[in-house]
């Protein structure tokens, strides 16, 4: 199925709809792609929503991505030690 | 139930009314009050009757009380309340077993004399800022019934609005207890990250659920915070500096601090009655300037990408057998959620990082931040569009445009109402530094008793 998902992007590339691209993102080949593999059912009632909020998240991603960070570091989340400005 | 928090204890200590007909007046108010703002899914009136019965007897026998005797509130029913199964605005959860003990907030709060009354409606999940619920209905704007109360603690922000009880515990993960407050026209404490308990709680988002609580005065806010701190074995987050109690600081925390007004980000798109609220609080509190920090975009989508996953990940056994008995509003964001790529997921931990380090450094040269809560006033309920800065955008992910920031990194916050001659309510947000509840709780009391801040109950409910 990844596979399958795979060709297609590299068959809308090749078409000019560049899903490597930030600004292209085909929610429904990723809803096809990873359903099945998550194991969640998503039928005709469900996948109009899906596919916005996939779409929001991927906006939301291309945010995160934008922000440049440390390419030696991976470091997660903030934590506040009780002598933080205590 | 018009008295404060503060009052009624005074009232019940003093003897001037006991906690039996104080009990008696509140499930009264909410009888009456409950058919039009919609906020109380559950009132346990046997057990708060037994609790003030109980607590007139120790008062007549001469035994000392806590500083909340006699005071009823209420939870949103994402908290374990003995006995009744924790239905977190869900008709799924409905199925549970009964909790067979308390949350912790709830039993700190009766260890200080407050009386349980009910539990409150919420959106679904906790995956809300409207206030609306497809399994128990819409919370009601206790100051305009067509309009929303915000969400997610929908209920615990109409219930003290109205006037029902003067303190409810919510929660919040992006906004859930500050978008009630401002719409509604309350007090909030939004606590530092780890503060306050989550114990016995049903969760939304672990890395960014936070609990606390509203009422209509900074002083019963304080109050009912000094009570719940304090460590708890049952929240692995909790792991705050020693309790330090904040109600002998109001006076002083307040004093000298220096006061910033976020710009830039903050200051668009907001109603001109937003920004007028952020401006009058601002020369209040003798403001020294405007702050613009860079990067509040990128903040708010981790918390977005966060929430989306984490709370898929809870739910997704739910999702994968029952997605149809989910709210419809929350289902297909839950469904996304469970898709995201786990790439995404690292990505908004480690920005959410970089962002805390973005806001301290927004506050080298300040101890508070003010910033507005929501964008505009209480929206009518069923409405699905805002309009920001003339565009048309979707209502339920921009009323917590101003707050997700904050909660990400898991800085306090305090909402507070800033009074108005007419019109709906309009709130704004004190942020201090983690762990300086008190510095905030302090400025607020400082717009309170100078009369930019206030809670009044509805003209006409």
């Amino acid at each position: 199925m990844l596979l399958r998902f795979w060709s297609k992007c590299q068959t809308n590339k090749e078409q000019g709809n560049d899903m490597a691209d930030e600004t292209a993102f085909d929610p429904d080949a990723w809803i096809d792609a990873m359903a099945p593999v998550v194991g969640l059912p998503i039928g005709d009632l469900e996948r109009p929503g899906v596919r916005t909020f996939l779409g929001v998240a991927k906006g939301m991603a291309d945010l995160l991505d934008a922000v440049e960070l440390p390419d030696d570091e991976l470091a997660l989340a903030p934590v506040f030690r009780p002598e933080d400005e205590a | 139930m018009s008295a404060l928090a503060h009052a009624t204890a005074a009232a019940f200590r003093a003897g001037d009314r006991s906690a039996c007909a104080i009990v008696e007046t509140a499930l009264a108010d909410i009888a009456r009050l409950n058919p039009t703002v919609n906020a109380f899914t559950d009132v346990t009136a046997a057990r708060a009757l037994e609790m003030a019965a109980a607590l007139d007897r120790a008062r007549q026998a001469g035994a000392s009380v806590g500083p909340l005797a006699g005071v009823p509130f209420a939870v949103k029913n994402l908290f374990d309340v003995r006995g009744l199964p924790t239905r977190a605005g869900a008709k799924i959860n409905r199925e549970r077993a009964s909790a067979t003990s308390d949350a912790t907030l709830v039993q700190r709060l009766e260890r200080a004399g407050a009386i349980l009354v009910g539990a409150l409606n919420m959106g679904e999940y906790a995956y809300d800022f409207t206030g609306e619920n497809a399994h128990d209905g819409a919370c009601r704007n206790p100051h305009d019934p067509t309009r929303m109360t915000g969400g997610s603690s929908s209920g615990s922000g109409a219930a003290v609005a109205a006037g029902c009880v003067p303190l409810s515990l919510g929660s919040d993960t992006n906004g859930s207890i500050r978008v009630p407050a401002s719409l509604c026209g309350v007090f909030g404490l939004k606590p530092t990250y780890g503060r306050l308990s989550r114990g016995g709680s049903f969760p939304f988002c672990d890395s960014l659920d936070h609990v606390g609580p509203l009422a209509r005065s900074v002083l019963d806010l304080a109050l009912a915070y000094d009570a719940m701190q304090g460590r708890d074995a049952r929240d692995p987050a909790c792991c705050p500096p020693d309790a330090v109690p904040v109600v002998p600081q109001l006076e002083t925390a307040g004093q000298s601090l220096r006061v910033g007004v976020l710009g830039g980000y903050f200051a668009r798109g907001a109603e001109p009655a937003v920004l007028a609220a952020v401006q009058r609080a601002a020369t209040a509190l003798g403001a020294a300037g405007d702050v613009v920090v860079d990067g509040v975009e990128a903040g708010r989508a981790a918390a977005f990408v966060i929430t989306n996953v984490e709370g898929a990940r809870l739910h997704l056994d739910r999702l994968r057998q029952r997605s149809a008995d989910f709210d419809p509003d929350t289902r297909d964001r839950f469904l996304a959620g469970a898709l995201l790529p786990a790439g995404w997921y690292v990505r908004a931990q480690a920005v959410r990082r970089w962002w805390a380090a973005r806001l301290q450094a927004a506050f080298a040269g300040f101890d508070l931040l003010i910033a507005p809560t929501t964008p505009v006033t209480a929206p009518k309920i069923g409405q699905k569009t805002l309009q920001l800065d003339g565009r048309e955008v979707p209502l339920r992910p921009n009323l917590g445009l101003y707050t997700q920031p904050f909660s990400c990194v898991g800085l306090p916050v305090v909402a507070v109402p800033i009074a108005r001659a007419a019109g709906l309510p309009v709130g704004v947000q004190l942020i201090a530094k983690p762990w300086q509840e008190a510095r905030a709780l302090a400025a607020a009391w400082q717009l309170e008793r100078e009369g930019v801040a206030a809670a009044p109950l509805p003209s006409q409910l």
